[in-house]
C-alpha cells in the first residue's frame, strides 16, 4: 500500500472518529430540549463553528503521529512532492466533495422550505459538512487504488 | 463503442537499464514512485510531457515506450 493510500485511510478514520466523538459529546453535554429548541440558532452555529477548528487540530496531531509511526515501521522517507497524478486525483476529489456539499446544502434549504424545524437544517448542514470530508478521503483512496 | 488504452514497457526498459528502480526513474522524471507504479500497471496514463521525459531517460521515442491500443467490441461491427 502506498504512502498516499495509508495517509488518506488514516485521515478517513480520524474524520469518522472525530465526527462520532463530537456528536456524542454534544448529545451528552446538552439536554435534548435545548438541542431541539426552535429558537436556538446561536447554539447550532456555535456547534458547527467549534467543530471546524477542533477537527483540524486533532487531525494535525493524528497526522503527525501517523508520520512518526509510518517512518519507524517502514523506514521510508515521506514524499515531499506532489506530481501530476496527485494533482489530478486532488481535482477529482475536490469535484466529488463539491457535489456532496452542494447536495447537503440544497437538502438543508429544502428542509426550511417544507417547514421542518431549524435544528434539522443545522443537523443536515453539519452532516453534509462531515460527509464532504469523508468523500474527500474516500475519493482519494478510490482513485489511488483504481487509477485514473 | 471503441475503447482505448495506453500500455507501456517501462518495466522491461528499467530492467535493461541496470535494473533501475521505480524510485530512480521517478526521481529522474520528477514524479513520485507511486506514479511510476501506477503507470506501469496501466492505472494512470501520463501527460504528454511526462511521457516524453520517461522516453528520454531510456533514449527512445515515445512510441517505443508507450503503445496506444484501440479495441472495438464485437457488437460494434454488427450494429453498423
Amino acid at each position: 500500500m502506498s504512502f498516499q493510500e495509508k495517509s488518506f485511510i488514516v485521515s478517513l478514520f480520524a474524520n469518522i472518529v472525530i465526527f462520532a466523538a463530537y456528536s456524542f459529546y454534544i448529545y451528552q453535554s446538552y439536554p435534548i430540549e435545548s438541542l431541539l429548541s426552535q429558537d436556538n440558532l446561536a447554539f447550532w452555529a456555535k456547534v458547527i463553528l467549534i467543530y471546524i477548528p477542533v477537527s483540524i487540530v486533532i487531525k494535525i496531531v493524528i497526522y503527525i503521529i501517523f508520520l512518526i509511526i509510518n517512518s519507524i515501521a517502514t523506514k521510508e522517507e515521506t514524499p515531499d512532492q506532489t506530481d501530476e497524478m496527485d494533482r489530478l486525483i486532488e481535482l477529482k476529489a475536490t469535484r466529488n466533495c463539491f457535489y456532496v456539499f452542494f447536495f447537503g446544502f440544497v437538502l438543508s434549504l429544502g428542509v426550511i422550505i417544507i417547514g421542518w424545524p431549524v435544528w434539522i437544517m443545522f443537523v443536515s448542514l453539519f452532516l453534509s459538512f462531515s460527509l464532504t470530508t469523508f468523500s474527500w478521503d474516500i475519493s482519494h483512496i478510490y482513485y489511488y487504488r483504481k487509477g485514473i | 463503442m471503441a475503447q482505448s488504452s495506453i500500455s507501456n514497457n517501462i518495466r522491461t526498459l528499467r530492467f535493461h537499464h541496470n535494473e533501475m528502480t521505480q524510485q530512480q526513474l521517478g526521481d529522474q522524471v520528477g514524479v513520485t514512485r507511486q506514479t511510476i507504479v501506477a503507470i506501469e500497471k496501466g492505472k494512470y496514463s501520463p501527460s504528454l510531457e511526462l511521457a516524453f521525459r520517461i522516453s528520454r531517460v531510456f533514449n527512445l521515442t515515445v512510441e517505443e515506450v508507450f503503445t496506444y491500443q484501440v479495441t472495438t467490441k464485437p457488437d460494434d461491427s454488427t450494429n453498423k
